[in-house]
């Protein structure tokens, strides 16, 4: 698990100042024990009869429903593709176009940890050099380590002298996609401010249909008809309770809260902190020598209470999780100093010196912000004429930070295989071959959400025996050089 | 009306796999594939190159020349005529055929690209004449016009080319770079048309058709000099004739045995004798492999069984 923490749609955080103090402000799911599947009883609304009829007003090769981060990505991805240059291509988005005129001088707390495989497809696209003219910070070390016990694990790539990932923040993502999507007329359409009212699509034998395209109706009235229907339409996706397609969510009854912090003094700043608190996990990314960004997972209530404190308080609370001593077992301790001993009689120097994180002296006004977590995921990611994509399809805890990179994924992927179609003349909407995105994807994305959903388990708890499994198990996994290289493979692909 | 159906093994082409057809044969089709016009009346947009009827055998016209042979099985393509719902069911009888496009199409797309030095990747063919013969549904014309080649279905099926035709007009982008004509090759030069295509394209045809040298020879007649001729089929071996008589017995175990179609099969080196004497050069043969429960092709190095090959035109001094 390296990059962690990635968040997320403006609309989907509460900020600490829209609220009025003492109600209830959040939307959190009451939930069950934690991780209890729950089929989501979302069902697809009835189409506008009337409209159906309709004659489409175009025709276009690809329709990206949905113009967020991964769905602008799959835009520019689709449009820079040699192989489908003279296919007709839009995105669309409800919303307006969000594009930074000039880089605040405040940082925005909602932040993405991008992995190094997301950094090679945005620059395959063309992004990454507005992105980085903008505002990045790059990070060369990560380090996560327990609070109920002395074990620790640090990832770094070729003896620090490699980044690992890079912090940037959502604005500033979503900025360079747009920039670069400015250069690109003629290649693909863009419309904002332009919302899906419905979808309707095609059943697998086309002959003999009333349309063989997958159909957009637009709330103004437009009809679209497409080969092949993205749906990069988020969490909440139309196209996928359209398509009818399930999709299990848990809820855990935790959230999330960010902040953008003040650090003490300046430092070269370039590690990454995650502690694994009892009530969940805290992290520290670097922003710059004198910022850096809190994700904080804690219990619902916690959240409230950390999001109504004065600065100084917070402030305070924020140091003591990272700095605090928890309860602890003696049996754990010894253990643990146990399993160190051996490890560094078997492998010296496979184990890495413990640092401290910086201190933090100051939070930004209103950069304190809290969303509830979740994790749902799609049975299904494709049918006939259509595919969905990132939060659509798949939604995680953010501990990991993959919720954008496995969005940036599936882009990558979905590319290549409308790409290769294309180029052998086949029917880019055929769901024969949309499937292969399907199984290649899942054999991504699942294992990804089961080590999330595991981890999750195992550290949301004071439990002697899960802390001793957890101790031990990062103990010898930071001692292990090549399971540690797989770990960061296995979290930036 | 009587309507008798009848299920015959198909042994052959398609992907060199037994499979049953199911021949539902009724008057109506037997009577418009004598010749009789289609009487509903329907407005298709399928062209006829040619009087509907085909002389059974060499016959003298009024100027006296000799005419060609037909190439025309009138069996062979009753059993087309029947399969007309069925060539866009990419799991239906036919899949072969649509996974057999996995292979031949990046082969001709490849050969083509090569040959006429092209660079572009979208769209490569554009601007390339095919004809595609024997294009049954349109499954090979239709990725081909898709690459931007500007491609002419020829089929002897006229169920075969309304089923392509319908196809075919769903989609906007197809309109103008594919047409579906029901015919032969004969017809074709007997139109005068001689010199005219970038490629010609015969996939799974040869082993359906009668006078196959003459089927040859007319179609080296319509490919412009230096140009290419693509053909995909069967193999006439004691491996395919076993194949045919087991899985007839096997699958179906009715009367119309595989040996009957085995008999068609064509050698590679009859296919080339076939060419060089038209004075077109095989370049390149390549063995196939079809697995019928992954319902996937390969290449592979044996022409036992399937092969593909391609030869070009000697091109002009
Ligand atoms: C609460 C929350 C917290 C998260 N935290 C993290 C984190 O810490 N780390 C991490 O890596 N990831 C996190 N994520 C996920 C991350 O934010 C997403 O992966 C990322 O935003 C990419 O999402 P997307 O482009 O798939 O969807 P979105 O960003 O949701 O974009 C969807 C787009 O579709 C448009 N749209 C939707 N419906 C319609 C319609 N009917 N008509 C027209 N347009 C429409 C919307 O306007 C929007 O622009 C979090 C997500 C949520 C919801
Ligand atoms: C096995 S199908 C192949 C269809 C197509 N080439 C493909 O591969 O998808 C054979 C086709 O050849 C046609 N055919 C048979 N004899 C023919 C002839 N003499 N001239 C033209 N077409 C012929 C049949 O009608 C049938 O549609």
């Amino acid at each position: 698990m390296s990059a962690l923490f990635c968040r997320t749609t403006v609309r989907a955080f509460i900020r600490s100042t829209d609220v009025v103090p003492g109600t209830r402000r959040l939307a959190v799911r009451p939930l069950s024990s934690v991780g209890e599947p729950q089929q989501s009883t979302e069902s697809a609304p009835p189409p506008p009869e009337d409209t159906w009829e309709d004659v489409p007003q175009d025709f276009y090769d690809i329709i990206v429903s949905g113009g967020g981060m991964v769905g602008a990505a799959m835009a520019l991805a689709l449009g820079s593709d040699p192989v489908l240059l003279g296919r007709r291509i839009l995105m669309l988005d409800g919303g307006p176009r969000r594009v930074l005129t000039q880089v605040p001088d405040r940082f925005s707390s909602r932040v993405c940890s991008l992995t190094p495989g997301t950094v090679q497809l945005l620059q395959d696209i063309g992004a990454w050099d507005h992105i980085k003219n903008m505002r990045v910070r790059p990070y060369k070390r990560m380090q996560v380590w327990d609070a109920c016990s002395d074990a620790m694990i640090t990832f770094d790539r070729d003896e620090l002298n490699e980044d690992i990932a890079h912090i940037v923040e959502n604005d500033v993502i979503l900025s360079g996609l747009m920039q670069q999507l400015d250069g690109m007329q003629g290649l693909v359409d863009v419309m904002f401010d332009t919302k899906v009212k419905g979808y309707k699509l095609p059943s697998k034998v086309a002959d003999g249909e009333d349309s063989p395209w997958a159909r957009v109706i637009l709330e103004d009235g437009r009809v679209l008809d497409t080969r092949l229907l993205i749906g990069a339409d988020g969490p909440k996706s139309l196209l996928r309770q359209t398509a009818n397609i399930r999709q299990l969510s848990w809820s855990y009854s935790q959230a999330g809260v960010v902040a953008t912090l003040k650090l003490s003094e300046p430092t070269v700043n370039n590690v990454a902190w995650q502690r694994f608190l009892p009530t969940g996990p805290i992290a520290m990314l670097p922003l710059s020598e004198t910022h850096s960004n809190l994700v904080w997972s804690t219990t619902s209530e916690d959240a409230e209470t950390l999001l109504q404190m004065q600065p100084e308080e917070f402030v305070e609370a924020v140091n003591s999780a990272f700095w605090q001593d928890y309860k602890r077992e003696a049996a754990v301790d010894s253990a643990v100093q146990t399993v160190q001993s051996i490890l560094s009689t078997i492998s010296p120097g496979g184990t890495s010196a413990r640092q401290l994180p910086p201190s933090v002296s100051d939070v930004d006004a209103d950069s304190r912000a809290m969303f509830p977590l979740g994790l749902g995921h799609a049975t299904q990611y494709v049918k006939h004429r259509m595919a969905i994509i990132g939060d659509a399809a798949h939604r995680v805890h953010p501990m990991a930070g993959q919720g954008v990179n496995l969005g940036f994924g599936d882009v990558s992927c979905l590319k290549q295989v409308v790409s290769d179609a294309e180029a052998t003349g086949e029917d880019i909407g055929s769901v024969d071959r949309l499937l292969e995105f399907e199984t290649k994807r899942q054999q991504a994305v699942i294992p990804m959400m089961a080590a999330i959903e595991g981890l999750h388990r195992l550290y949301s708890s004071d439990n002697p025996a899960l802390v001793l499994l957890r101790s031990v198990g990062l103990q010898f996994t930071n001692a292990i050089k090549p399971l540690k290289n797989e770990i960061m493979g296995f979290a930036s692909k | 009306m009587i309507s008798l159906s009848l299920t015959k093994m198909h042994a052959c082409k398609l992907c060199g796999r037994m499979f049953r057809v199911v021949l539902r044969s009724n008057r109506a089709l037997l009577s418009r594939f004598n010749g009789v016009l289609d009487s509903t009346g329907r407005n298709t947009s399928v062209r006829s190159c040619s009087s509907t009827a085909y002389p059974s055998s060499d016959s003298v016209n009024e100027s006296g020349t000799k005419q060609k042979k037909t190439s025309i099985n009138p069996e062979e393509v009753k059993k087309f005529n029947a399969l007309a719902s069925k060539w866009w069911d990419t799991k239906g009888e036919l899949k072969g055929l649509h996974s057999m496009n996995r292979l031949r199409v990046p082969m001709i797309r490849d050969t083509l690209v090569k040959h006429h030095s092209i660079s572009k990747k979208s769209r490569p063919l554009e601007g390339l004449r095919i004809l595609d013969v024997g294009c049954g549904g349109g499954i090979l014309s239709v990725p081909l016009a898709k690459l931007g080649a500007q491609v002419t279905g020829l089929d002897a099926s006229e169920e075969a080319v309304k089923a392509a035709t319908a196809h075919m007009a769903r989609d906007p982008s197809l309109k103008d770079t594919l047409t579906f004509t029901h015919g032969t090759v004969e017809d074709l030069v007997a139109s005068e048309v001689r010199d005219y295509y970038d490629a010609l394209v015969a996939s799974e045809v040869i082993e359906h058709v009668d006078a196959l040298d003459d089927f040859v020879g007319s179609s080296c007649d319509l490919v412009k000099p230096g140009g290419s001729l693509f053909f995909t089929t069967i193999n006439r071996t004691t491996q395919s004739y076993y194949l045919a008589v087991i899985a007839a017995e096997y699958i179906v175990g009715v009367v119309p045995r595989g040996t009957h179609n085995w008999n068609k099969f064509v050698k590679p080196e009859e296919l080339k004798d076939e060419l060089k004497a038209n004075n077109c050069h095989p370049r390149l043969i390549h063995g196939m492999f079809y697995n019928p429960f992954l319902n996937r092709w390969n290449w592979t190095g044996s022409t036992e069984m399937n092969y593909a090959l391609h030869a070009i035109k000697e091109p002009e001094l």
